[in-house]
């Protein structure tokens, strides 16, 4: 084979596309949000779910003695004797008061947190496979979230312990000391006693007897319960004054100053009693322990003996205090389809955890850096399920105030009043004026007469004590209820749900360009005969608008005698280079073209060639991508151009025969085509054979070969680009055409030939579209090696035999 | 009475011409081509000067394609050979012939190829006879 390359062309065609959208960049930035609405309700206040309290215990409060004595000495002497009273007496005591707290429920803690997680994500086509991107994360608490509790039953009781003794010796002189004797000697051994108990339930019980009509014990299930007030029955009669109640806390919830962190507290005051204890413990089986006297004493001496043993005032109040912390951590399990290469980062940049795994999990608030897998283009869903870790606290605590006054060992002696009477005898001179012993001398007389004199003693009273009066308790305390001992009071708060949500996308750019070309005759594509049409179809089959893209188009004779020629470059969707000429000015497109995602250019060249050479081109497509990224893709065609002969050129439209043609071996050796592959307007030829000549002689049958004509030239009648862009050519149809000729782009000639042959309503007409007209007819084929062919001549086709 | 004023009400609501002509002849126009040579196969032209109803073929051999664009509607007639009468327009009225024009915008001869010679082609409205 004689094979010289005699020719080239280096078309390079710059498709300068510019994106009518914002072009993405590196750093583009989207932002995905899910409203996610967390919520648990009757959470235990003691623990995780419904954990019990198991708390009962009791807590001292104060548990206090005393000891005092004293005397006093009331003796007095008159007349020789010793008068009044003396004492010498002394006090003790114990008294202390206990706080037990048990049968507690759980409580129900409540809550609804509402957030909305924004993941900030690179934005799609912002990125490549293969590189790092980092997802950041964070979210809000949105308006409707909740903290609330309700207080859970229990019973509290105070009991107390009381335990006194008061003794006293003296005596009452009267017409002298009898001596020291016991004058009281009272003893009340320590005994527990209950002050009250009280439910959260609303009962508050006191074991109190009192007297009738009052109950045993008394009950009192209308809480808050004010005694002493207008309509209580029960406080001056027990000798308490002030509200009980049982204890409830209602909290309220906050947000603290980070947005996020819930805060619930509250407190309740449910006891402020004002008690006259020495009163009361008379209710629960001690003795009397007011002003007392000795009626056995007065009876035998006249004298009286009163005694106090203990007074006792009581102010008593009980608050209850609770705070509940919810500390959210909003946690993101990300699931992908492929195992990613990844690094969670804190917020201080430092690295919390890497791996290569298809699960990652991290808490909103830290970022995600993943690394996209290389290679793979689509968007690589990860599909996020959020959960709501947490840090849960949980504190109840008591306030105490107590104040207690004690005065113990008052005495109070007291004699009455005496009238000592003396009787004086005497011997007196019966004359007045004259002394015993000169009486007789003058002449008087001594008489014995015996004269009584009555004295008063007056009446002693002696007092002694209190012998111990203090302010024995005054303190405010505050007693934790929860946690204590092991318990920390801090756990996660469970319950809440778990939500699988829409996946976010990490979607790197997937530029791709793809071109083809085909070289074929430029008969069939509405060219003059002698000349091959180049379509060259350059299409974004990517995701991200093309830039800056190029085509280069080399085409090559190979075969000797081979030259072209540019005719028209043309393209209905990109600008054209009016200067292109294929060799000194190769560029193709002007500037300001557009091939978005999905978008094909479509550039015909018409090239006029010579017979009997094979022409190959090599299209090189190259794009870039709005970040930067060069694609580029490659196509080539070769086409044989044969000398194709018609002979004669003139035939009878009816006639029968036969029609003879020729390809001879100008430039391509006739004896390279595949005979059995060639077609004239697509008919296979009779039969063929090789001349000595060289010629490669073909005979086709004449109607086949018309009728294959006049289909083609009905079907392929081309119709200019539409205004704006659109095919080159389009599916012919009698609206199209009748349009093209009203406006003025349409050949009315065409229409006729369209009409009359049968595309227009009236069925078909007789054969006019090639009559009298010469029609180039084309051969089609390839050569043995493969390569196509194409050849074309002109025939005339006469009616009536001509 | 009554008679009169059903006319004068059904003359108000028309959307003839406004000045209540009741003597209009509604009826069919005829264009024909009249040529000294030969045949054509296909003309394009356009009508205008008053209002076109309805265009149809004056011949069944004839196809007749039409669009209208303001006052002007534009006419294809195609057939084996165009000579004589080829379309028929349908008017509010016929009396108005004089004012109807036509234009020949371009022909082709019966094989297909452009004819360029003006002089030889005419067309004529005419109340058909």
């Amino acid at each position: 084979m004689h094979r010289a390359k005699i020719g080239s062309l280096l078309a390079l065609l710059a498709l300068v596309v510019w994106q009518s959208l914002a072009a993405q960049a590196p750093g583009d930035r989207v932002q995905v949000s899910y409203n996610l609405a967390f919520s648990s309700h009757n959470q235990s206040m003691w623990g995780p779910a419904n954990a019990p309290s198991n708390l009962d215990f009791t807590v001292p409060l104060f548990d206090e003695s005393w000891t005092a004595g004293g005397s006093a000495n009331g003796i007095f002497s008159a007349f020789g004797l010793q008068w009044g009273p003396s004492i010498s007496g002394n006090t003790s005591g114990r008294v202390g008061l206990s706080f037990r707290i048990h049968d507690i429920g759980t409580g129900a803690v409540n809550l609804d947190y509402p957030v909305r997680v924004v993941l900030d994500l690179p934005a799609p086509n912002s990125f490549r496979d293969g590189e790092a991107v980092t997802i950041d994360s964070r979210f809000d608490l949105l308006p409707g979230w909740s903290l609330g509790t309700a207080p859970p039953g229990g019973a509290l009781t105070l009991n107390g312990i009381f335990g006194t003794h008061l003794g006293a010796s003296g005596q009452f002189c009267s017409f002298g000391c009898p001596g020291n004797g016991t004058l009281v000697n009272f003893n009340v051994p320590n005994d527990p006693f209950e002050l009250f108990s009280v439910t959260s339930q609303g009962t508050l019980t006191l074991p109190a007897v009192l007297p009738a009509p009052f109950p045993r014990p008394l009950v009192i299930e209308t809480l808050p319960y004010q005694f002493g007030g207008l309509i209580d029955p029960f406080g001056p009669v027990l000798g308490w004054e002030g509200p009980v109640d049982g204890p409830h806390v209602a909290t309220t919830a906050t947000v603290g100053s980070d947005g996020l962190t819930l805060t619930a507290a509250g407190q309740h005051r449910f006891v402020d009693l004002n008690v006259d204890l020495d009163h009361y413990l008379t209710f629960v089986g001690v003795p009397p322990l007011g002003f007392q006297s000795n009626p056995a004493l007065e009876l035998v001496t006249g004298a009286s003996f009163g005694y106090d043993v203990a007074n006792l005032s009581l102010l008593f109040g009980v608050t209850q205090r609770q705070t509940f912390r919810f500390v959210p951590r909003v946690t993101l399990t990300a699931q992908f389809p492929v195992a990613v290469e990844f690094v969670v980062v804190n917020a201080d940049g430092s690295a919390a955890a890497t791996g290569t795994e298809t699960t990652v999990h991290f808490d909103v608030g830290q970022s995600l850096r993943v690394t996209m897998p290389a290679g793979p283009r689509d968007p690589l869903p990860g599909t996020p399920t959020y959960g709501l870790a947490n840090t849960f606290t949980s504190s109840t605590d008591f306030a105490f105030n107590e104040r207690l006054v004690v005065s113990a060992g008052r005495f109070s002696l007291h004699t009455p009043s005496a009238n000592v009477t003396e009787q004086f005898t005497e011997t007196v001179c019966t004359l007045p004026g004259i002394a015993n012993d000169v009486c007789e001398f003058v002449g008087g007389l001594l008489e014995t007469i015996t004269r009584t004199v009555t004295h008063v003693v007056p009446p002693a009273t002696l007092d002694l004590g209190p012998l111990f009066s203090r302010q024995l308790v005054d303190e405010t305390q505050t007693l934790p209820l929860f946690p204590t001992g092991n318990r920390s009071g801090q756990w996660q708060f469970a319950g809440l749900q778990t939500f699988t949500e829409a996946p976010f996308l990490l979607d790197p750019e997937d530029p791709r360009i793809a071109v083809t070309t085909e070289l074929g005759s430029g008969v069939l594509g509405g060219s003059p005969a002698g000349s091959i049409v180049q379509v060259i179809r350059v299409r974004n089959d990517g995701d991200v608008a093309l830039s800056a893209a190029a085509l280069r188009d080399a085409v090559t004779a190979l075969l000797s005698g081979g030259t072209f020629t540019v005719l028209s470059v043309s393209s209905p969707t990109l600008v054209t280079n009016p200067s292109f000429n294929g060799d000194a000015q190769p560029d193709l497109l002007g500037a300001g073209n557009t091939l978005a995602p999905g978008a094909e250019g479509q550039v015909q060249v018409v090239f006029a060639v010579n017979a009997g050479s094979i022409y190959h081109t090599s299209v090189h497509a190259a794009g870039r991508s709005p970040i930067g990224t060069n694609v580029s893709g490659d196509a080539s065609d070769a086409l044989g151009v044969v000398a194709f002969e018609i002979i004669p050129d003139q035939v009878s439209a009816w006639s029968n025969g036969v029609l003879p043609t020729r390809v001879t071996s100008v430039g391509i050796d006739a004896g390279l085509v595949e005979p059995e592959g060639l077609r004239l307007e697509g008919i296979a030829p009779e039969s063929w054979n090789l001349a000595s000549s060289g010629a490669l002689i073909l005979k086709f049958r004449l109607p086949d070969v018309l009728s294959a004509l006049e289909q083609r030239i009905l079907a392929g009648i081309p119709l200019p680009a539409a205004p704006g862009g659109g095919a080159l050519r389009e599916p012919v149809t009698l609206g199209t055409l009748v349009s093209a000729v009203m406006n003025g782009s349409g050949e009315l000639g065409e229409l006729r030939v369209f009409v009359m042959s049968g595309g227009s309503l009236g069925g078909p007409k007789p054969f006019a579209s090639t009559n009298g007209i010469p029609r180039v007819l084309v051969l089609t084929g390839s050569l043995r090696d493969g390569t196509r062919l194409i050849g074309d001549d002109d025939l005339t086709v006469m009616q009536g035999g001509q | 009475m009554k008679r009169i004023t059903l006319l004068l009400l059904l003359a108000a609501c028309s959307d003839g011409p406004p000045t209540g002509d009741l003597s209009a002849v509604p009826g069919e126009l005829v264009i024909n081509l009249q040529t000294s040579g030969p045949a054509l196969g296909a003309i394009r032209f356009t009508v205008k000067g008053g209002d076109v109803a309805q265009v149809t073929a004056a011949d069944p051999g004839i196809t007749v394609f039409t669009t209208t664009s303001g006052d002007v509607v534009s006419v294809i007639a195609i057939g084996a050979t165009l000579r004589g009468p080829l379309v028929r327009l349908r008017v509010p009225d016929v009396r108005k012939v004089s004012s109807y024009r036509t234009a020949v915008v371009e022909r082709v001869d019966t094989e297909n190829q452009k004819v360029t010679a003006d002089e030889s082609y005419g067309l004529e409205v005419v109340q058909p006879r």
